[in-house]
């Protein structure tokens, strides 16, 4: 068989692999390796879900099962509504969509500017944007600890909202995004006599909705996932966030065990709820946070 | 006229306040106010300037040397494992194979969820008694592990629960890298006869290096800033076998309101981390123009 043979043959079945005897073993290894991964990946969470089924009799026997005897599904119920777990997620909720809604609307804002408008000091700017991407917050706990209790911002939501959304994640998206935007769009609305903020609001803003999308997505996941922050900026169990509840509600007799696991779940619905929904976004904004740096 | 020429001119700079303002105010004044607190003595009792003496009282401090070995460990040992198992995930998912896209979610799965959530899993599944892995260990009949109780065994045990958790993360990252290399490459190599694991060396890896070098530096930053899952699944323990340097910083400020000296453990970390972002910078200009 010479090489135009061969080469016609891969392009006409489409499947470069299966024209060898060779790579039949390749392929049935390739497939148990990726199985047996998914397996590994996948059982944790059945593990999760298996042990917010069971009552404490079968999570401390030394007879492990996968699928509980007798699911008990009160215990979705009773991590509910012992320790206050509605609060905690209505304070979760409050927080990630505040610092979501700021996030989009500051650094969609800095994008555009940052994109479209020729200014003395823009490129200085953007690098001092950038640069406060390298300050990590766990390295700031201390000063801005002091900082929240000087603004008396302990134990509220702007404490708990307003630091993190200076992140500047969400700018360098928004201006990548920005320059694709033709400039003769701009420049027409503004002939029509648009204001720069109208065009910004009526024009810009829709246009960038992918863009909006991927910041919506991490925005959102890191602030309901975060601990650390909460756990500086709130003291009053009131103010709890879901994180924060299951930490410190893991041990509490009353919740520990099943229910701490059924709430688990729950905690984990809304992530999983946006990312499937915005599943696209969500993969290009991991590809765009490991090639933008 | 002025008055409005003026007023053209002001607007990209209104668009940008708020975040400046925001960045300002809550990145570099508290990174400036940091250095400061490190060279005073603010706590319980306030001294005021002290110069370094919190650094001297860090190079004399057994813990915080444990916590930085601790810390240096859990880096060594995820970021190697985390990036190959990672690059491996995503060479595989990249080939032309049914369920491609059904598998790539299962894999990055993980990643969306909390380290709360997580930590508590992996804390029953890893329990002495009742866990699922001493209970397979068992019926294979080997005994069973203290998985995070021996002080030997609890930093290893974290580090195979976070390569778990970041695995699917970086196989992305990974795999936008890899689709970005031309299928011709793998067409011609196949007419010469080369199999899969020559690809992989021959082209796959050259291809692949800015990528490599990128998740292997931002997995490294990622792991010197490791907190939650310690802070859930171990506390820092057994005694402080599994400390690490944030949980650190963390018990010192808040618990025993020493801020000054949590500073200036702060301030290590972030050259640390200054030392690898600048290094990540300066290889990726280097490979960014031998792309072009």
């Amino acid at each position: 068989m010479n090489n135009e043979t061969l080469n016609r043959i891969i392009k006409e079945t489409g499947s470069n692999n299966r024209t060898r005897s060779g790579n039949l073993i390749y392929q049935i290894m390739l497939y148990f390796f990726l199985i047996a991964g998914a397996v590994v990946m996948v059982f944790p969470i059945l593990w999760m879900i298996s042990l917010s089924l069971k009552s404490p009799a079968e999570i401390f026997s030394f007879q492990l099962n996968l699928f509980p005897k007798q699911p008990l599904w009160s215990n979705f119920v009773d991590g509910w509504v012992r320790s206050g777990f509605s609060k905690y997620f209505l304070n979760t909720f409050i927080i990630a969509c505040g610092a979501v809604l700021f996030s989009v609307v500051f650094n969609s804002m800095a994008g555009f500017a940052l994109a479209k408008y020729t200014f003395r000091g823009r490129d200085s700017i953007f690098m001092f944007i950038l640069a406060a991407l390298m300050v990590p917050s766990q390295v700031n706990i201390v000063p801005l600890y002091l900082l929240m209790a000087k603004l008396k911002w302990i134990n509220t939501f702007q404490g708990a909202i307003i630091p993190t959304i200076s992140q500047a994640f969400g700018v360098f998206l928004m201006r990548q995004y920005c320059l694709t935007i033709p400039t003769e769009l701009i420049e027409a609305s503004r002939i029509d006599g648009c204001s720069d903020f109208r065009t910004f609001w009526q024009i810009i803003f829709p246009l960038c909705k992918p863009a909006m999308a991927v910041n919506i997505i991490f925005q959102f996941m890191w602030r309901w996932n975060d601990l650390l922050w909460p756990i500086v900026i709130i003291r009053d169990q009131n103010m709890y966030t879901i994180q924060q509840g299951l930490a410190f509600f893991r041990e509490d007799p009353s919740v520990a065990g099943g229910p701490i696991m059924a709430m688990s779940i729950v905690s984990v619905l809304p992530i999983v709820a946006i990312f499937f929904a915005l599943q696209k976004y969500f993969v290009q904004g991991i590809a765009m946070t490991g090639l933008k740096s | 006229m002025n008055r409005h020429f003026k007023w053209q001119v002001m607007v990209p700079y209104i668009f940008l306040l708020p975040q400046l303002l925001l960045v300002g105010a809550f990145a570099f004044y508290p990174l400036v106010y940091n250095l400061i607190l490190s060279f005073q003595d603010v706590g319980m009792i306030s001294r005021g300037f002290v110069g370094l003496d919190q650094y001297s009282l860090l190079l004399k401090d057994e813990i915080f040397w444990t916590s930085l070995k601790n810390t240096i460990y859990y880096t060594i040992g995820t970021v190697p494992l985390t990036t190959i198992v990672a690059l491996l995930a995503a060479f595989a998912l990249n080939q032309q194979i049914a369920g491609k896209k059904f598998l790539r979610t299962v894999y990055l799965f993980p990643y969306l969820i909390s380290w709360v959530v997580i930590g508590l899993v992996w804390q029953w599944m890893y329990s002495t008694n009742y866990g699922i892995f001493n209970h397979l260990l068992n019926l294979v009949g080997l005994p069973g592990l203290r998985w995070l109780q021996d002080p030997k065994m609890t930093i290893p045990s974290i580090i195979i629960a976070s390569v778990w958790h970041d695995l699917g993360y970086y196989m992305v990252i990974f795999l936008a890298g890899l689709q970005s290399i031309s299928p011709i490459y793998y067409e011609a190599s196949m007419i010469d006869g080369a199999n899969k694991w020559d690809q992989f060396r021959r082209i796959t890896l050259p291809l692949l290096k800015p990528i490599l070098f990128i998740v292997l530096v931002l997995s490294m930053i990622n792991a010197f800033k490791v907190f939650d899952q310690i802070y859930v699944m171990t506390g820092g323990g057994p005694g402080r076998a599994s400390l690490m340097l944030v949980n650190y910083i963390l018990s010192v400020a808040l618990t025993e309101m020493r801020l000054s000296y949590a500073a200036a453990i702060s301030i290590v970390l972030f050259i640390i981390i200054m030392i690898l972002t600048v290094l990540q910078r300066v290889f990726f200009k280097d490979s960014d123009t031998e792309v072009a």
